[in-house]
């Protein structure tokens, strides 16, 4: 029920189509550029240049999409509806937040196989680099779709909400790694490990390293002694990592603010 | 009378197989061969190692194959005018402790010729040693992987030897895929070389000729070091990535003229380290970390007619100021910046001044390779420029307009506005309806 109804509700609505849309727009123009590419590791490359667009569209796209599915349930009291007949507030957010993610990623997972004609039509395809890169963007979907449920849940006004998904925006895409590139000067081999904790536990950085290594685009060989201390574990733990603890983590902090970080009695 | 004769073949057989045997082997049968002469080998599986230590030709069939017992080179080549044609040539000595580095050939003599020919779990594939006048083309050499690096030698070791000429082959998973030093004219053309640590490893070697290589995926494409009068010409590097990852590094050499080559998708273009006086003329740079990685112990270089597109960083001078042209003769780059151009020259009217706040960075941490494609960095850039903490990383007093066009850009782009003007006169035709 719940799945059919998120269905509904968001192919019924403007914000996804318009997501979609503006996605495979832009992506086409890669694809197309991408014919000027060496054959060889042309469509790997050309996969990187749709993910490194991806950074900047789909976290808002899915945080928007997700943080008003959930907003909504709230401002229209059928959240209330719901829990007073039959749902607890676990069951609901769990299967509210399963909802989103299913019928977000497939619909999104989905625009990434029409693009695929196009990059066939365009392009030498391979399916196996196409395939690394699905999952990464289900797994990227996954994460920033939980942060999404995560700011509807916890706002309390709608232009908060706004406000809420753009400023977490700016900060996962620009602020995090501006302050990376302002303590870079101080990274040394002694506190590397610490370092490249806090770089791989970003999403975005793990999983543009994963399919860059994955995609043959850049070398783990003849590296220097500061690079094999800061790439200490395999890239599919980093990825595996990501993809468990963030949605855990998000999904429990949502079940904390559920009522907009306030209790009632 | 019967058995008794039973008993005499049986001996027989048994005393005389080996010899039979021995007299088919590969190195009899060279030494059957007479000077000058051809030995057509069938499509079977020979024993190595052998020795040719007289001018012949050893030609083979696509199924020839000559197998060594890994103790040694497979093939040693002791005469002047040696062609080797058509061999599948595996199983040289791997030892790192022996005497002398083993390869699938090696060659010491002058003139020899080897052609189409496949070669692989070998240390080098072929080994020149002060020799001149070498032919090899249409040969692939297949080494171990970049695994075992440490435990493998080079597609092609050069080595004292000049005036050879590789041509029309292709190295991967070696080592480097030809390494060459000490030797002097050497013309390299249309070669392949991928999954090695350098394509190409070129060390005290003068008057040399690279046209026409593609150096694709390895983790660095080609290194010049310490040698002079080079000429690369019409090369591609591409997809050479990693922390440390070049296209092309041209380090303690002069007078090197880069022209004309691709610079595609590496982690640093081209990289100039302690040289002097190259040019680097008309090359394309596109979609590199960094175009131009050079740092300020390079000096008076000449940069004219490159393109620079998409580049994250077109051009970064780090350590200090530098003391190099980006024009000759009015004659500047193609930056990826808007110009204009009111008088029609096809030069802009400005000078274009590159900035960059990134030198520092680079210089101080290695790490920094991995922001380079965040988006932090443009608002990294944007800050420093406000707070003019940028440093000019190029001056180019003569910037030449863009000239390139994308290809395919134009169809999409028609098909999207194919299908914006049609979805517009659905919906307004449906809002007519209703």
């Amino acid at each position: 029920m719940y799945i059919w109804k998120e269905f509904l509700e968001q192919t019924r609505g403007k914000g996804l189509w318009l997501g979609m849309i503006v996605l495979i727009l832009a992506s086409l123009f890669l694809i197309a550029e991408a014919r000027n590419f060496p054959a060889d590791l042309g469509f790997e490359a050309m996969l990187l240049s749709v993910f490194d667009m991806n950074i900047y569209l789909l976290p808002l796209f899915a945080m928007f999409l997700s943080s008003f599915s959930i907003f909504q349930e709230k401002e229209l009291k059928t959240s209330m509806i719901l829990l007073t007949k039959k749902e607890s507030h676990w069951s609901f957010l769990f299967k509210k937040s399963l909802s989103i993610q299913l019928v977000l990623i497939g619909l999104f997972l989905s625009s990434y196989l029409i693009l695929a004609i196009f990059m066939k039509f365009f392009l030498e395809f391979h399916v196996l680099s196409f395939l690394y890169f699905i999952l990464v963007m289900a797994i990227f979907l996954l994460i920033f779709n939980q942060l999404g449920i995560l700011l509807g849940t916890a706002a309390s006004t709608k232009m908060q909400l706004v406000g809420a998904n753009i400023l977490v925006w700016f900060f996962i895409v620009f602020l995090y790694d501006l302050m990376f590139l302002y303590f870079l000067p101080i990274v040394t081999t002694a506190n590397i490990r610490f370092f490249s904790w806090l770089y791989f536990l970003d999403p975005v950085h793990t999983m543009r390293f994963y399919l860059e290594t994955s995609f043959g685009l850049f070398s783990l060989d003849q590296m220097s002694r500061i690079m094999e201390k800061f790439v200490f574990m395999d890239m599919n733990v980093f990825l595996l990592l990501n993809a468990v603890l963030w949605p855990v983590i998000l999904f429990l902090l949502t079940a904390a603010f559920r009522n907009g970080g306030t209790y009632n009695d | 009378m019967k058995q008794l004769s039973l008993i005499f073949l049986g001996i027989f057989t048994v005393v005389m197989l080996p010899a039979a045997a021995s007299a088919n082997s590969l190195q009899e049968l060279i030494n059957a061969t007479p000077a000058d002469g051809t030995l057509q080998l069938e499509g079977k599986e020979y024993e190595g190692n052998v020795v040719i230590s007289k001018p012949l030709t050893l030609k083979g069939s696509s199924k020839t194959v000559i197998k060594g017992d890994h103790t040694g080179n497979v093939i040693e080549i002791r005469s002047e005018s040696t062609v080797l044609d058509q061999l599948q040539i595996e199983g040289s000595g791997m030892s790192r402790s022996s005497e002398e580095e083993y390869a699938g050939i090696r060659v010491m003599a002058n003139g020899t010729t080897l052609q189409n020919l496949t070669i692989s779990d070998s240390y080098h594939g072929i080994y020149l040693n002060k020799t001149t006048d070498t032919l090899i083309k249409n040969s692939h050499v297949i080494g171990h992987g970049v695994e075992s690096l440490g435990n493998q030698g080079n597609g092609v070791q050069i080595a004292r030897s000049s005036n050879n000429t590789i041509q029309d082959s292709r190295f991967e998973k070696t080592r480097d895929g030809i390494f060459v030093e000490y030797s002097n004219n050497n013309v390299i053309t249309g070669n392949t070389m991928t999954e090695t640590r350098y394509g190409l490893h070129y060390m005290y070697s003068n008057f040399n000729e690279f046209k026409n290589n593609s150096f694709i995926g390895n983790t660095g494409g080609a290194a010049i070091m310490h040698s002079d009068h080079i000429l690369l010409e019409d090369n591609k590097f591409s997809f050479n990535q990693g922390s440390r990852s070049f296209g092309l590094i041209v380090q303690t050499s002069r007078d090197v003229h880069v022209l004309n080559n691709e610079f595609h998708l590496n982690q640093r273009g081209l990289y100039l380290e302690q040289s002097t006086s190259n040019t680097i003329e008309g090359n394309d740079f596109f979609q590199n970390q960094i175009g131009i990685e050079l740092w300020t112990s390079s000096t008076a270089h000449v940069f004219f007619k490159n393109h620079f597109r998409k580049n994250r960083i077109d051009a970064l001078t780090v350590g200090g100021e530098s003391n190099n042209e980006w024009f000759k003769n009015g004659v500047g780059n193609h930056w990826d910046t808007p110009l204009i151009d009111l008088d029609n020259d096809g030069v802009g009217d400005d000078p274009i001044e590159y900035t960059s706040a990134l030198d520092k960075l680079v210089e101080e941490n290695e790490l920094t390779y991995m922001f380079l494609s965040s988006p932090a960095v443009l608002i990294y850039e944007k800050l420093n420029g406000l707070l003019a903490s940028q440093k000019v990383m190029a001056f180019d007093k003569y910037p030449m307009m863009q000239t390139y066009q994308g290809r395919g850009l134009t169809a999409i782009a028609g098909l999207i506005a194919a299908a914006l003007i049609g979805g517009t006169f659905y919906f307004r035709k449906r809002m007519v309806k209703h």
